[in-house]
Protein backbone atom coordinates (compact mmCIF):
# COMPACT_ATOMS: atom_id res chain seq x y z
CA UNK A 1 0.00 0.00 0.00
CA UNK A 2 1.46 3.28 -0.99
CA UNK A 3 1.02 6.85 0.61
CA UNK A 4 -2.16 9.01 -0.70
CA UNK A 5 -1.00 12.72 -1.05
CA UNK A 6 -3.55 15.77 -1.47
CA UNK A 7 -1.48 18.17 -3.27
CA UNK A 8 -2.35 22.01 -2.71
CA UNK A 9 -6.15 21.34 -3.66
CA UNK A 10 -7.89 24.31 -4.36
CA UNK A 11 -11.98 24.01 -5.27
CA UNK A 12 -14.09 27.01 -6.03
CA UNK A 13 -17.51 27.17 -7.19
CA UNK A 14 -17.88 30.36 -8.55
CA UNK A 15 -16.71 33.05 -6.56
CA UNK A 16 -16.69 30.99 -3.48
CA UNK A 17 -13.38 28.73 -2.46
CA UNK A 18 -14.65 25.36 -1.16
CA UNK A 19 -11.17 24.28 -0.62
CA UNK A 20 -8.33 26.63 -0.47
CA UNK A 21 -4.49 25.02 -1.02
CA UNK A 22 -5.33 21.86 0.90
CA UNK A 23 -2.57 19.37 1.82
CA UNK A 24 -2.16 16.32 3.68
CA UNK A 25 -0.92 13.02 3.32
CA UNK A 26 -2.72 9.42 4.30
CA UNK A 27 -0.59 6.64 5.68
CA UNK A 28 -1.48 3.12 4.55
CA UNK A 29 -3.99 0.91 7.30
CA UNK A 30 -4.40 3.70 9.96
CA UNK A 31 -8.14 5.41 10.65
CA UNK A 32 -8.83 9.00 9.95
CA UNK A 33 -11.83 10.95 11.13
CA UNK A 34 -12.32 14.27 8.89
CA UNK A 35 -14.23 16.52 10.82
CA UNK A 36 -15.82 19.82 9.96
CA UNK A 37 -18.87 22.04 10.50
CA UNK A 38 -21.31 22.25 7.22
CA UNK A 39 -20.04 23.27 4.42
CA UNK A 40 -16.38 23.07 5.63
CA UNK A 41 -15.52 21.17 2.27
CA UNK A 42 -15.43 17.37 3.46
CA UNK A 43 -17.81 15.79 0.62
CA UNK A 44 -16.25 18.16 -1.65
CA UNK A 45 -12.06 17.04 -0.84
CA UNK A 46 -13.74 13.26 -0.87
CA UNK A 47 -15.12 13.90 -4.13
CA UNK A 48 -11.89 15.34 -5.80
CA UNK A 49 -9.63 12.66 -3.63
CA UNK A 50 -12.34 9.35 -5.58
CA UNK A 51 -12.12 11.67 -9.08
CA UNK A 52 -15.56 12.12 -8.76
CA UNK A 53 -14.99 15.90 -9.45
CA UNK A 54 -12.12 17.97 -10.84
CA UNK A 55 -10.48 20.41 -8.13
CA UNK A 56 -9.28 23.64 -9.72
CA UNK A 57 -6.11 23.32 -8.77
CA UNK A 58 -3.90 20.63 -7.48
CA UNK A 59 -3.61 17.03 -7.46
CA UNK A 60 -3.54 13.50 -5.49
CA UNK A 61 -1.36 11.52 -5.76
CA UNK A 62 -1.19 7.57 -4.91
CA UNK A 63 2.91 7.03 -4.30
CA UNK A 64 4.28 8.70 -7.83
CA UNK A 65 0.89 8.44 -9.76
CA UNK A 66 -1.35 10.99 -10.07
CA UNK A 67 -4.90 9.50 -9.79
CA UNK A 68 -6.93 11.55 -11.92
CA UNK A 69 -8.16 9.32 -14.52
CA UNK A 70 -5.60 6.31 -13.55
CA UNK A 71 -7.83 3.05 -13.35
CA UNK A 72 -4.40 1.20 -11.41
CA UNK A 73 -5.15 4.07 -8.43
CA UNK A 74 -8.52 4.73 -8.28
CA UNK A 75 -9.13 0.85 -8.47
CA UNK A 76 -7.69 1.04 -4.99
CA UNK A 77 -10.48 3.82 -3.32
CA UNK A 78 -13.80 3.31 -2.58
CA UNK A 79 -15.99 5.68 -1.27
CA UNK A 80 -19.34 5.26 0.09
CA UNK A 81 -21.57 8.64 0.55
CA UNK A 82 -25.18 9.98 0.46
CA UNK A 83 -25.26 10.54 -2.85
CA UNK A 84 -27.01 7.38 -4.72
CA UNK A 85 -25.28 6.52 -7.63
CA UNK A 86 -26.93 3.16 -8.07
CA UNK A 87 -29.69 2.93 -10.41
CA UNK A 88 -33.07 2.91 -7.96
CA UNK A 89 -33.79 -0.18 -8.62
CA UNK A 90 -30.55 -2.08 -8.15
CA UNK A 91 -31.12 -5.26 -5.74
CA UNK A 92 -28.61 -5.68 -2.68
CA UNK A 93 -26.80 -8.45 -4.62
CA UNK A 94 -26.51 -6.50 -7.67
CA UNK A 95 -23.82 -4.05 -5.65
CA UNK A 96 -21.88 -7.05 -4.16
CA UNK A 97 -21.21 -8.15 -8.01
CA UNK A 98 -20.41 -5.15 -8.87
CA UNK A 99 -18.06 -4.56 -6.05
CA UNK A 100 -16.80 -7.93 -7.22
CA UNK A 101 -16.56 -7.22 -10.71
CA UNK A 102 -14.87 -3.73 -10.41
CA UNK A 103 -12.49 -4.87 -7.42
CA UNK A 104 -12.48 -8.65 -6.79
CA UNK A 105 -12.40 -10.51 -3.86
CA UNK A 106 -15.13 -9.22 -2.33
CA UNK A 107 -16.09 -11.08 0.92
CA UNK A 108 -19.38 -12.30 0.24
CA UNK A 109 -19.80 -14.39 3.19
CA UNK A 110 -18.84 -11.43 5.54
CA UNK A 111 -21.38 -9.21 3.78
CA UNK A 112 -24.20 -11.72 4.01
CA UNK A 113 -23.36 -12.07 7.64
CA UNK A 114 -23.63 -8.24 8.11
CA UNK A 115 -26.51 -8.02 5.90
CA UNK A 116 -28.79 -10.72 8.34
CA UNK A 117 -27.11 -8.32 11.40
CA UNK A 118 -28.83 -5.54 10.09
CA UNK A 119 -31.80 -7.54 9.03
CA UNK A 120 -31.93 -7.13 5.46
CA UNK A 121 -32.82 -9.07 2.42
CA UNK A 122 -30.30 -9.50 -0.47
CA UNK A 123 -33.28 -9.50 -3.11
CA UNK A 124 -34.43 -6.07 -1.71
CA UNK A 125 -33.73 -3.28 -4.13
CA UNK A 126 -32.77 0.36 -2.80
CA UNK A 127 -35.63 2.39 -3.38
CA UNK A 128 -37.31 -0.02 -0.74
CA UNK A 129 -35.03 0.59 1.59
CA UNK A 130 -35.27 3.35 4.34
CA UNK A 131 -32.80 5.88 4.15
CA UNK A 132 -31.25 4.04 7.36
CA UNK A 133 -31.33 0.97 5.83
CA UNK A 134 -30.00 2.02 2.66
CA UNK A 135 -26.92 3.21 4.55
CA UNK A 136 -26.29 -0.08 6.34
CA UNK A 137 -26.66 -1.42 2.47
CA UNK A 138 -24.00 0.92 1.16
CA UNK A 139 -22.17 0.08 4.55
CA UNK A 140 -22.14 -3.56 4.01
CA UNK A 141 -20.41 -2.74 0.49
CA UNK A 142 -17.95 -0.48 1.99
CA UNK A 143 -16.51 -2.57 4.70
CA UNK A 144 -16.07 -5.43 2.78
CA UNK A 145 -14.60 -4.32 -1.20
CA UNK A 146 -11.71 -5.19 -1.73
CA UNK A 147 -9.86 -1.68 -1.86
CA UNK A 148 -7.08 -0.28 -0.10
CA UNK A 149 -8.65 3.05 0.47
CA UNK A 150 -11.96 3.47 1.83
CA UNK A 151 -14.11 6.80 2.53
CA UNK A 152 -17.05 6.91 4.35
CA UNK A 153 -18.76 10.03 3.91
CA UNK A 154 -21.52 10.37 6.67
CA UNK A 155 -21.77 6.43 7.11
CA UNK A 156 -24.14 6.86 9.84
CA UNK A 157 -26.66 8.55 8.32
CA UNK A 158 -30.01 7.51 9.07
CA UNK A 159 -29.04 4.58 11.30
CA UNK A 160 -30.30 4.33 14.77
CA UNK A 161 -27.92 3.53 17.69
CA UNK A 162 -28.35 -0.03 17.49
CA UNK A 163 -27.09 -0.15 13.64
CA UNK A 164 -24.37 2.36 14.52
CA UNK A 165 -23.00 0.77 16.71
CA UNK A 166 -22.89 -2.22 14.58
CA UNK A 167 -21.27 -0.47 12.00
CA UNK A 168 -18.35 0.67 14.93
CA UNK A 169 -17.95 -2.79 15.40
CA UNK A 170 -17.68 -4.03 12.06
CA UNK A 171 -15.16 -1.42 11.30
CA UNK A 172 -12.81 -2.34 13.81
CA UNK A 173 -13.76 -6.33 13.04
CA UNK A 174 -12.45 -5.60 9.31
CA UNK A 175 -10.02 -3.40 10.00
CA UNK A 176 -8.14 -5.81 12.72
CA UNK A 177 -8.87 -8.95 10.09
CA UNK A 178 -7.43 -6.65 6.82
CA UNK A 179 -5.76 -3.15 8.11
CA UNK A 180 -6.06 -0.69 5.63
CA UNK A 181 -7.24 3.31 5.11
CA UNK A 182 -10.16 4.01 6.34
CA UNK A 183 -11.16 7.48 6.21
CA UNK A 184 -15.08 8.33 8.38
CA UNK A 185 -16.56 11.71 7.68
CA UNK A 186 -18.74 12.26 10.42
CA UNK A 187 -20.58 14.90 12.87
CA UNK A 188 -20.70 12.26 15.05
CA UNK A 189 -17.52 13.06 16.77
CA UNK A 190 -18.15 11.39 20.30
CA UNK A 191 -19.30 8.11 18.82
CA UNK A 192 -16.27 7.47 16.50
CA UNK A 193 -13.55 9.09 18.93
CA UNK A 194 -12.36 5.82 19.85
CA UNK A 195 -12.20 4.79 16.52
CA UNK A 196 -9.63 6.93 15.42
CA UNK A 197 -6.50 7.07 15.33
CA UNK A 198 -5.74 10.32 13.28
CA UNK A 199 -7.77 13.73 12.90
CA UNK A 200 -8.01 16.05 10.00
CA UNK A 201 -10.43 19.00 10.73
CA UNK A 202 -11.47 21.29 7.81
CA UNK A 203 -12.74 24.70 8.28
CA UNK A 204 -13.31 27.15 6.27
CA UNK A 205 -11.92 25.17 3.06
CA UNK A 206 -8.18 25.21 5.43
CA UNK A 207 -6.74 22.16 7.43
CA UNK A 208 -6.38 23.34 10.68
CA UNK A 209 -5.38 19.98 12.35
CA UNK A 210 -3.56 17.23 10.88
CA UNK A 211 -2.23 15.21 13.87
CA UNK A 212 -2.89 11.52 15.62
CA UNK A 213 -6.20 11.89 17.95
CA UNK A 214 -3.74 11.32 21.19
CA UNK A 215 -1.67 14.27 20.52
CA UNK A 216 -4.68 16.66 19.75
CA UNK A 217 -6.38 15.57 22.88
CA UNK A 218 -2.88 15.78 25.47
CA UNK A 219 -3.20 19.59 24.73
CA UNK A 220 -6.88 20.16 24.17
CA UNK A 221 -7.82 21.69 27.62
CA UNK A 222 -10.57 23.08 29.32
CA UNK A 223 -9.54 25.88 32.12
CA UNK A 224 -12.29 27.47 34.53
CA UNK A 225 -11.81 29.00 38.13
CA UNK A 226 -12.83 32.68 39.27
CA UNK A 227 -12.22 34.95 36.30
CA UNK A 228 -8.93 36.97 37.37
CA UNK A 229 -7.23 33.61 38.47
CA UNK A 230 -8.27 32.33 35.28
CA UNK A 231 -7.17 35.56 32.87
CA UNK A 232 -3.83 35.41 34.83
CA UNK A 233 -2.91 31.94 34.35
CA UNK A 234 -3.74 31.35 30.42
CA UNK A 235 -2.33 35.06 30.01
CA UNK A 236 -0.13 34.38 26.77
CA UNK A 237 -2.00 31.58 25.38
CA UNK A 238 -4.81 31.52 22.61
CA UNK A 239 -7.93 31.06 24.13
CA UNK A 240 -10.44 30.02 21.69
CA UNK A 241 -13.30 30.17 23.63
CA UNK A 242 -14.91 31.68 26.72
CA UNK A 243 -17.46 31.43 28.93
CA UNK A 244 -18.28 33.77 32.02
CA UNK A 245 -21.06 32.45 34.50
CA UNK A 246 -21.44 34.49 37.26
CA UNK A 247 -17.86 35.24 38.58
CA UNK A 248 -16.32 32.01 37.15
CA UNK A 249 -14.40 31.92 33.83
CA UNK A 250 -14.12 28.97 31.66
CA UNK A 251 -12.26 29.07 28.88
CA UNK A 252 -10.48 26.57 26.02
CA UNK A 253 -7.01 26.36 24.86
CA UNK A 254 -5.55 23.61 22.49
CA UNK A 255 -1.77 24.37 23.04
CA UNK A 256 0.84 22.51 25.15
CA UNK A 257 0.68 24.39 28.67
CA UNK A 258 3.97 25.05 30.08
CA UNK A 259 5.18 22.95 33.40
CA UNK A 260 6.39 26.75 34.51
CA UNK A 261 2.85 27.87 34.37
CA UNK A 262 1.59 27.51 37.82
CA UNK A 263 -1.69 26.97 38.87
CA UNK A 264 -3.54 28.70 41.01
CA UNK A 265 -5.33 26.60 43.63
CA UNK A 266 -9.01 27.50 42.57
CA UNK A 267 -8.35 27.14 39.49
CA UNK A 268 -9.50 23.94 37.24
CA UNK A 269 -7.72 22.30 33.90
CA UNK A 270 -9.65 19.31 32.33
CA UNK A 271 -8.75 17.22 29.03
CA UNK A 272 -10.65 18.41 26.29
CA UNK A 273 -12.53 15.47 24.55
CA UNK A 274 -12.30 15.16 20.57
CA UNK A 275 -16.12 17.12 19.89
CA UNK A 276 -15.29 19.79 22.69
CA UNK A 277 -12.00 20.40 21.35
CA UNK A 278 -13.34 20.07 17.32
CA UNK A 279 -16.12 22.67 18.67
CA UNK A 280 -13.61 24.75 20.26
CA UNK A 281 -11.54 24.99 17.19
CA UNK A 282 -14.30 25.34 14.94
CA UNK A 283 -16.19 28.14 16.64
CA UNK A 284 -13.67 30.73 15.12
CA UNK A 285 -12.55 32.19 17.90
CA UNK A 286 -15.85 33.38 19.11
CA UNK A 287 -15.55 34.51 22.57
CA UNK A 288 -18.96 33.53 24.27
CA UNK A 289 -19.22 35.65 26.92
CA UNK B 1 -11.41 -6.88 -22.30
CA UNK B 2 -10.27 -6.81 -19.05
CA UNK B 3 -12.12 -7.69 -16.02
CA UNK B 4 -12.21 -3.96 -14.77
CA UNK B 5 -14.05 -3.31 -18.29
CA UNK B 6 -16.06 -6.40 -18.41
CA UNK B 7 -18.12 -5.27 -15.57
CA UNK B 8 -18.69 -1.85 -16.61
CA UNK B 9 -20.05 -4.15 -19.76
CA UNK B 10 -21.82 -6.53 -17.48
CA UNK B 11 -23.90 -3.58 -16.15
CA UNK B 12 -24.79 -1.55 -19.87
CA UNK B 13 -25.85 -5.04 -21.32
CA UNK B 14 -27.94 -6.00 -18.24
CA UNK B 15 -29.57 -2.35 -18.56
CA UNK B 16 -29.63 -3.60 -22.80
CA UNK B 17 -31.21 -6.46 -21.98
CA UNK B 18 -33.83 -5.67 -19.65
CA UNK B 19 -34.76 -2.38 -21.44
CA UNK B 20 -35.13 -4.78 -25.00
CA UNK B 21 -37.47 -7.35 -22.96
CA UNK B 22 -39.56 -4.42 -21.92
CA UNK B 23 -39.54 -3.06 -25.83
CA UNK B 24 -40.09 -6.91 -26.72
CA UNK B 25 -43.46 -7.02 -23.98
CA UNK B 26 -44.88 -3.84 -24.88
CA UNK B 27 -45.12 -4.94 -28.83
CA UNK B 28 -46.05 -8.25 -27.59
CA UNK B 29 -49.15 -6.75 -25.54
CA UNK B 30 -50.24 -4.63 -28.35
CA UNK B 31 -49.88 -6.92 -30.91
CA UNK B 32 -51.96 -9.63 -28.14
CA UNK B 33 -54.39 -6.92 -28.26
CA UNK B 34 -54.50 -6.75 -31.78
CA UNK B 35 -54.88 -10.22 -32.28
CA UNK B 36 -58.24 -10.31 -29.83
CA UNK B 37 -59.65 -7.22 -31.45
CA UNK B 38 -59.25 -9.18 -34.97
CA UNK B 39 -60.86 -12.15 -33.23
CA UNK B 40 -64.03 -10.22 -31.84
CA UNK B 41 -64.92 -8.62 -35.01
CA UNK B 42 -63.99 -11.48 -37.03
CA UNK B 43 -61.69 -9.44 -39.37
CA UNK B 44 -59.90 -11.33 -41.84
CA UNK B 45 -56.35 -12.99 -40.24
CA UNK B 46 -53.89 -14.85 -41.29
CA UNK B 47 -50.94 -15.99 -38.87
CA UNK B 48 -47.65 -15.75 -41.27
CA UNK B 49 -48.93 -12.27 -41.87
CA UNK B 50 -49.67 -11.59 -38.18
CA UNK B 51 -46.29 -12.90 -37.29
CA UNK B 52 -44.91 -11.02 -40.34
CA UNK B 53 -46.49 -7.90 -38.67
CA UNK B 54 -44.74 -8.39 -35.27
CA UNK B 55 -41.59 -8.95 -36.36
CA UNK B 56 -41.34 -5.84 -38.67
CA UNK B 57 -43.29 -4.08 -35.59
CA UNK B 58 -40.33 -5.40 -33.10
CA UNK B 59 -37.79 -4.04 -35.23
CA UNK B 60 -38.72 -0.80 -35.61
CA UNK B 61 -39.11 -0.66 -31.93
CA UNK B 62 -35.40 -1.83 -31.63
CA UNK B 63 -34.42 0.54 -34.11
CA UNK B 64 -35.70 3.08 -32.22
CA UNK B 65 -34.59 1.84 -28.68
CA UNK B 66 -31.34 1.97 -30.17
CA UNK B 67 -31.21 5.16 -31.29
CA UNK B 68 -32.60 6.72 -27.98
CA UNK B 69 -31.03 4.54 -25.22
CA UNK B 70 -27.62 6.10 -25.88
CA UNK B 71 -29.11 9.53 -25.06
CA UNK B 72 -29.97 8.31 -21.44
CA UNK B 73 -27.02 5.86 -20.40
CA UNK B 74 -23.99 8.26 -20.72
CA UNK B 75 -24.75 9.48 -17.06
CA UNK B 76 -25.76 6.71 -15.30
CA UNK B 77 -23.10 4.38 -16.94
CA UNK B 78 -20.33 7.00 -15.39
CA UNK B 79 -22.23 7.31 -11.98
CA UNK B 80 -21.82 3.76 -11.72
CA UNK B 81 -18.87 3.17 -12.72
CA UNK B 82 -17.02 6.44 -10.97
CA UNK B 83 -18.93 4.41 -7.62
CA UNK B 84 -16.50 1.58 -8.65
CA UNK B 85 -13.22 3.16 -8.84
CA UNK B 86 -13.44 3.22 -12.71
CA UNK B 87 -11.49 5.68 -14.95
CA UNK B 88 -13.14 7.68 -17.38
CA UNK B 89 -11.02 6.19 -19.95
CA UNK B 90 -12.45 2.75 -19.01
CA UNK B 91 -15.85 4.04 -18.83
CA UNK B 92 -15.59 6.00 -21.99
CA UNK B 93 -14.23 2.47 -23.29
CA UNK B 94 -17.19 0.90 -22.06
CA UNK B 95 -19.79 3.14 -23.71
CA UNK B 96 -17.66 2.69 -26.96
CA UNK B 97 -17.64 -1.20 -26.55
CA UNK B 98 -21.51 -0.80 -26.04
CA UNK B 99 -22.44 1.70 -28.95
CA UNK B 100 -20.78 -0.36 -31.43
CA UNK B 101 -22.95 -3.86 -29.63
CA UNK B 102 -25.90 -1.20 -29.93
CA UNK B 103 -25.14 -0.58 -33.62
CA UNK B 104 -24.87 -4.23 -34.67
CA UNK B 105 -28.07 -5.09 -33.14
CA UNK B 106 -30.10 -2.05 -34.55
CA UNK B 107 -28.44 -2.77 -37.77
CA UNK B 108 -29.66 -6.71 -37.38
CA UNK B 109 -32.90 -6.16 -36.37
CA UNK B 110 -33.68 -3.77 -39.67
CA UNK B 111 -32.03 -6.80 -41.41
CA UNK B 112 -34.19 -9.22 -39.72
CA UNK B 113 -37.38 -7.03 -40.80
CA UNK B 114 -36.19 -6.61 -44.59
CA UNK B 115 -36.31 -10.47 -44.58
CA UNK B 116 -39.81 -10.68 -43.62
CA UNK B 117 -40.79 -7.22 -45.36
CA UNK B 118 -38.97 -6.58 -47.94
CA UNK B 119 -41.45 -6.95 -51.24
CA UNK B 120 -44.06 -4.34 -49.21
CA UNK B 121 -41.16 -2.56 -49.07
CA UNK B 122 -40.12 -2.24 -52.53
CA UNK B 123 -37.13 -3.77 -52.19
CA UNK B 124 -35.74 -6.67 -54.72
CA UNK B 125 -33.63 -7.96 -51.65
CA UNK B 126 -33.83 -8.26 -48.46
CA UNK B 127 -30.08 -7.06 -48.46
CA UNK B 128 -30.88 -4.10 -50.74
CA UNK B 129 -29.60 -0.98 -48.89
CA UNK B 130 -27.95 -2.41 -45.88
CA UNK B 131 -24.62 -0.92 -46.42
CA UNK B 132 -26.95 2.79 -46.41
CA UNK B 133 -28.58 1.34 -43.61
CA UNK B 134 -25.94 0.85 -41.52
CA UNK B 135 -24.10 4.42 -42.45
CA UNK B 136 -27.37 5.84 -41.19
CA UNK B 137 -27.65 3.33 -37.78
CA UNK B 138 -23.79 4.48 -36.90
CA UNK B 139 -24.64 8.19 -37.76
CA UNK B 140 -27.19 8.34 -36.10
CA UNK B 141 -26.76 6.42 -32.58
CA UNK B 142 -23.26 8.56 -32.83
CA UNK B 143 -24.81 11.86 -32.76
CA UNK B 144 -27.43 10.82 -30.13
CA UNK B 145 -24.36 9.67 -27.89
CA UNK B 146 -22.65 12.67 -28.65
CA UNK B 147 -25.98 14.56 -27.75
CA UNK B 148 -26.62 12.22 -24.37
CA UNK B 149 -22.58 12.94 -23.49
CA UNK B 150 -22.88 16.63 -23.49
CA UNK B 151 -25.89 16.20 -21.84
CA UNK B 152 -24.52 14.62 -18.82
CA UNK B 153 -22.26 17.89 -18.21
CA UNK B 154 -25.45 19.83 -17.56
CA UNK B 155 -27.14 20.67 -14.74
CA UNK B 156 -30.71 20.81 -14.53
CA UNK B 157 -31.41 24.41 -15.61
CA UNK B 158 -28.62 24.09 -18.24
CA UNK B 159 -29.98 21.05 -19.88
CA UNK B 160 -33.57 23.13 -20.34
CA UNK B 161 -31.75 26.22 -21.76
CA UNK B 162 -29.44 24.15 -23.89
CA UNK B 163 -32.40 21.39 -25.09
CA UNK B 164 -34.43 24.19 -26.02
CA UNK B 165 -32.36 27.20 -26.75
CA UNK B 166 -29.78 24.61 -29.19
CA UNK B 167 -32.38 23.54 -32.18
CA UNK B 168 -33.66 26.95 -32.05
CA UNK B 169 -30.25 28.53 -32.27
CA UNK B 170 -29.57 25.80 -34.77
CA UNK B 171 -32.51 26.51 -37.25
CA UNK B 172 -31.75 30.51 -36.85
CA UNK B 173 -28.13 29.94 -37.85
CA UNK B 174 -28.94 27.56 -41.10
CA UNK B 175 -31.48 29.62 -41.93
CA UNK B 176 -29.44 32.66 -41.94
CA UNK B 177 -26.54 30.57 -43.56
CA UNK B 178 -28.75 29.77 -46.49
CA UNK B 179 -30.23 33.50 -46.81
CA UNK B 180 -26.46 34.64 -46.79
CA UNK B 181 -25.55 32.42 -49.43
CA UNK B 182 -28.38 33.54 -51.74
CA UNK B 183 -27.91 36.79 -50.82
CA UNK B 184 -24.07 37.08 -51.66
CA UNK B 185 -23.97 34.34 -54.98
CA UNK B 186 -25.88 34.71 -57.83
CA UNK B 187 -28.19 32.73 -58.98
CA UNK B 188 -25.36 31.79 -62.43
CA UNK B 189 -22.86 30.66 -59.44
CA UNK B 190 -24.91 28.78 -57.58
CA UNK B 191 -26.26 26.83 -60.22
CA UNK B 192 -22.63 26.15 -61.09
CA UNK B 193 -21.46 25.22 -57.54
CA UNK B 194 -24.81 22.84 -57.31
CA UNK B 195 -23.62 20.83 -60.21
CA UNK B 196 -20.12 20.32 -58.92
CA UNK B 197 -21.65 19.04 -55.95
CA UNK B 198 -24.46 17.14 -57.68
CA UNK B 199 -21.31 15.52 -60.17
CA UNK B 200 -19.87 14.83 -57.22
CA UNK B 201 -22.62 13.94 -54.59
CA UNK B 202 -21.48 10.88 -53.27
CA UNK B 203 -18.00 11.65 -53.00
CA UNK B 204 -18.93 14.94 -50.81
CA UNK B 205 -22.09 12.83 -49.08
CA UNK B 206 -19.18 10.23 -47.99
CA UNK B 207 -16.67 12.95 -47.07
CA UNK B 208 -19.43 14.76 -45.07
CA UNK B 209 -20.66 11.96 -43.07
CA UNK B 210 -17.30 10.62 -42.57
CA UNK B 211 -16.17 13.85 -41.07
CA UNK B 212 -19.97 14.08 -39.03
CA UNK B 213 -18.95 10.50 -37.65
CA UNK B 214 -15.41 11.49 -36.53
CA UNK B 215 -16.59 14.61 -34.87
CA UNK B 216 -19.16 13.03 -32.71
CA UNK B 217 -16.80 10.37 -31.68
CA UNK B 218 -14.52 12.97 -30.68
CA UNK B 219 -17.51 14.87 -28.71
CA UNK B 220 -18.76 11.51 -26.86
CA UNK B 221 -14.29 11.39 -26.35
CA UNK B 222 -14.29 15.12 -25.11
CA UNK B 223 -17.40 15.08 -22.91
CA UNK B 224 -16.59 11.74 -21.31
CA UNK B 225 -13.30 13.14 -20.04
CA UNK B 226 -15.15 16.10 -18.83
CA UNK B 227 -17.91 14.16 -17.01
CA UNK B 228 -18.27 14.96 -13.24
CA UNK B 229 -20.60 14.08 -10.55
CA UNK B 230 -23.56 17.03 -10.36
CA UNK B 231 -24.89 18.41 -7.34
CA UNK B 232 -28.07 18.23 -9.20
Amino acid sequence: MEKLKVQTITKRYGRKVILDAVSFELQPAKIYGLLGRNGAGKSTLLNIITNRIFANQGAVMLGEQNVNNNQASLGQFYLMSEAELNLKHTKIKDLFSGAELAYGNFDFENARRMLTAFKISEDQTLAKLSTGLKTAAKLTVALNVNADYIFLDEPTLGLDANHRELFYHELMRTYGERPRTFVISTHLINEVQQLLENVIILDRGKIIVDEPVIDLLAKAYEISGPSNLVDQYTHGLKILTSHNFSRIKTVTVVEKLAEQRTLPDQVKVDHLDLQKTFTALTDGGNEGE
Amino acid sequence: MNKRISGLMNWIMRLSVWSLLIVFGVNLVFWALRIILKLLTRSHMSLTGELTNFVVNFGISIEIWGVILPLFIAYPLFKWGIQYGYSRWNIWLANTASLVIWIVVIWLAHLLKNVVDYQQMGLHHATDGLGWDLVAVIEGVLTLAAIGAGFALLNRRWKWIIGIGGPVLAFFILGSLIRLIFVTFDSQSLANFFAVLSFNWMGVLYGFLFIWACLMFGLIYLFFMRMQLRRD
